[in-house]
């Protein structure tokens, strides 16, 4: 039977620009987010996971001239190139696909301070998608996914899709998010954000901690006899609308039991080592998760949230959460929720709150987001 | 699999019709705002959530509204089967230009979460789904150019590989001065419209 296995990865976030120096930082308990003042011009202080832009710039220089990109596009650029570089992959190739995953992308182009010298049409998605594929030299259109803070996990679903009709030999899964004042404001305006580092699935949580970052995956299809050990493979995965309500969670979990009841349509759940969820530590969204999670028959699993260590980076969530997955199966050590003390939702969750290890090879990343998306998606190591 | 599209739907300042036939009239001298407002009323719809939406989801819930009447699929509580797949050029950015303009300096800096919600192309899917209980796979796809060979894709795969029964397919488009949505109602079986690549791109660039 042929699977779609994931190939290399990258992070780029406030705790680091590679995957590892991302896992050695989560496996200590830091957590990137900091407050911040006077950033952006926006009146009130918001605590925010940050990249390192000076940083990044730094490094980036060295590929290509840096003032011909944009923030987004330097920052997925960054991250492809990484995740490339430990493959002998063509990314030329006509049998590579790029799928983009990205809620704003180049949207601070709208700012007249912060458009100077890119052209007005670079503030389409499809226009920053184009320089990203060309800088690799990608002959095919790149699919950009745009559906809120489920667009990382949908992304990987579409690829999962389009490895399997055999149209293509590799897809590389990659997005990102920026922070900027349009994005900051907008989450403020909605009084989402928490003062205080997020506290996911926690008594006292008062709202989310935004971040940004950027994250590559790059699939292949490969026969599962072929596999060599310790692969991860994405296994099943389903979207589902709440039918509900645009910008409020649905009150009974639809969409999400839905998303989740039909990736584990055919899977035995004790190979479950693990639920990672979105977790954003809004009273709502969390308290949503919990109904859902419950619904599905799942309370006893052990569930996480990454939240707290890189706050919701967007775009880039899904991606860079499900790599985090990966290497935690990999490592076969669950990772405990940072900001999590008490249990602050109405169902009896088996919140991780110690990073400990564990023998099961299967877990469940699920994402929900505005217009009343939900997605899940099953990935397991093979031994 | 045997795809077919049952039906398909033009809504633009010029034109308002379902399988190429003329659906209701339109006045080609109205404003965008106006001409989306006339075919709501045309169409004889009571939907007062209408009047809260940006004009990309105005143009979605109409479009979805002329494709989906006098089907099986109208009026039923539970469209778990329905898949919803869009896409479009210009994302949400009319309503991310509008929503710029009230944060744009220290003296006007007043952030509106009732504009800030629809700065998202996926909450034109989210309208359509409450409006008609559709809770099946859902995705939101952009591209420069209407994008037949990737859409073709997607949706035969959604077919092959989910509980996908029916879809929700095509283009809604709005930028400052104009609109235009292609939509499709796509199913497993025959009929008049084959669902394959050509097809769609015949009957997108002949709208």
């Amino acid at each position: 039977m042929k699977v779609v296995y994931k190939i290399a990865d990258n992070i780029i976030s406030s705790l680091g620009f590679t995957t590892a120096e991302n896992m050695a930082a989560i496996n200590m308990g830091q957590s990137g987010i900091v407050l911040h003042e006077n950033k952006f011009g926006i009146p009130e202080p918001f605590q925010a996971s940050a990249v390192d832009f000076g940083k990044l710039n730094a490094a980036f220089s060295s590929i290509a001239k840096s003032n011909q990109y944009t923030d987004f596009e330097r920052l997925i650029i960054s991250s492809v190139y990484e995740t490339v570089n430990h493959t002998d992959i063509d990314l030329s190739s006509s049998e590579t696909l790029f799928v983009i995953s990205t809620t704003k992308g180049n949207v601070s182009l709208l700012d007249p301070k912060l458009s100077q010298g890119f052209d007005a049409v670079r503030v389409n998605l499809w226009a920053a998608a184009n320089e990203i594929a060309t800088f690799f030299k990608n002959p095919n259109t790149p699919v950009i996914v745009s559906q809120a803070c489920i667009s990382g996990v949908s992304a990987l679903l579409a690829a999962k899709m389009y490895l399997e009709s055999g149209k293509y030999k590799q897809v590389v899964v990659t997005g990102g998010d920026v922070l900027s004042k349009f994005i900051v404001s907008g989450f403020q305006s909605f009084k989402a954000l928490s003062p205080n580092r997020c506290k996911p699935f926690d008594a006292l949580r008062d709202g989310l901690t935004l971040g940004e970052g950027a994250a590559t995956i790059i699939l292949g299809i490969a026969d599962e006899n072929s596999l060599s050990a310790n692969s991860i493979v994405i296994k099943a995965g389903a979207i589902s609308n709440d039918a509900n309500h645009i910008s409020g969670p649905s009150r009974t979990g639809e969409g999400l039991y839905r998303a989740i009841t039909h990736t584990l349509k055919d899977v035995d759940i004790q190979n479950l080592a693990f639920i990672n969820a979105h977790g954003t530590a809004t009273l709502y969204n969390d308290e949503m998760e919990a109904i859902a999670i419950s619904r599905a028959g799942l309370e006893h699993i052990p569930v996480n949230s990454l939240k707290g260590y890189i706050g919701h980076t967007l775009g880039a969530a899904g991606l860079i959460e499900t790599i985090i997955c990966s290497h935690s199966l990999l490592n076969t050590r669950q990772i405990k929720t940072l900001g999590f003390s008490n249990l602050g939702v109405s169902k009896n969750l088996n919140v991780i709150t110690k990073t400990s290890g564990f023998k099961a090879t299967e877990c469940l990343k699920t994402a929900s987001g505005f217009g009343g998306c939900n997605a899940a998606v099953l990935i397991k190591k093979y031994d | 699999m045997e795809l077919s599209i049952k039906k398909y739907g033009i809504l633009s300042p010029r034109e308002v019709s379902i399988n190429s036939q003329k659906l209701i009239d339109v006045d080609v001298q109205e404003s965008l705002e106006k001409s989306l407002a006339q075919t709501y009323r045309n169409l004889g719809l009571e939907y007062l959530k209408f009047f809260k939406m940006d004009n990309l989801s105005k143009l979605a819930t109409l479009a979805a509204e002329c494709l989906l009447k006098d089907t099986e699929l109208y009026a039923i509580t539970d469209n778990d089967n329905v898949a919803v797949v869009l896409s479009n050029a210009s994302s949400s950015l009319v309503a991310d230009a509008k929503y710029q303009q009230t944060i744009n300096g220290p003296g006007n800096y007043f952030p509106s979460p009732s504009l800030f919600v629809y700065t998202l192309p996926n909450i034109t899917i989210g309208e359509i789904c409450i409006k008609h209980k559709i809770y099946g796979e859902n995705i939101f796809l952009i591209s420069q150019f209407f994008n037949a060979n990737n859409l073709y894709l997607h949706v035969n795969e959604l077919f092959e590989k989910t509980n996908t029964r029916f879809c929700i397919t095509g283009w809604v488009e709005c930028n400052e001065t104009t609109y235009e949505a292609f939509l499709m109602l796509v199913a497993k079986g025959k009929s008049d419209n084959i669902f394959d690549i050509k097809t769609l791109e015949n009957l997108y660039k002949n709208k």
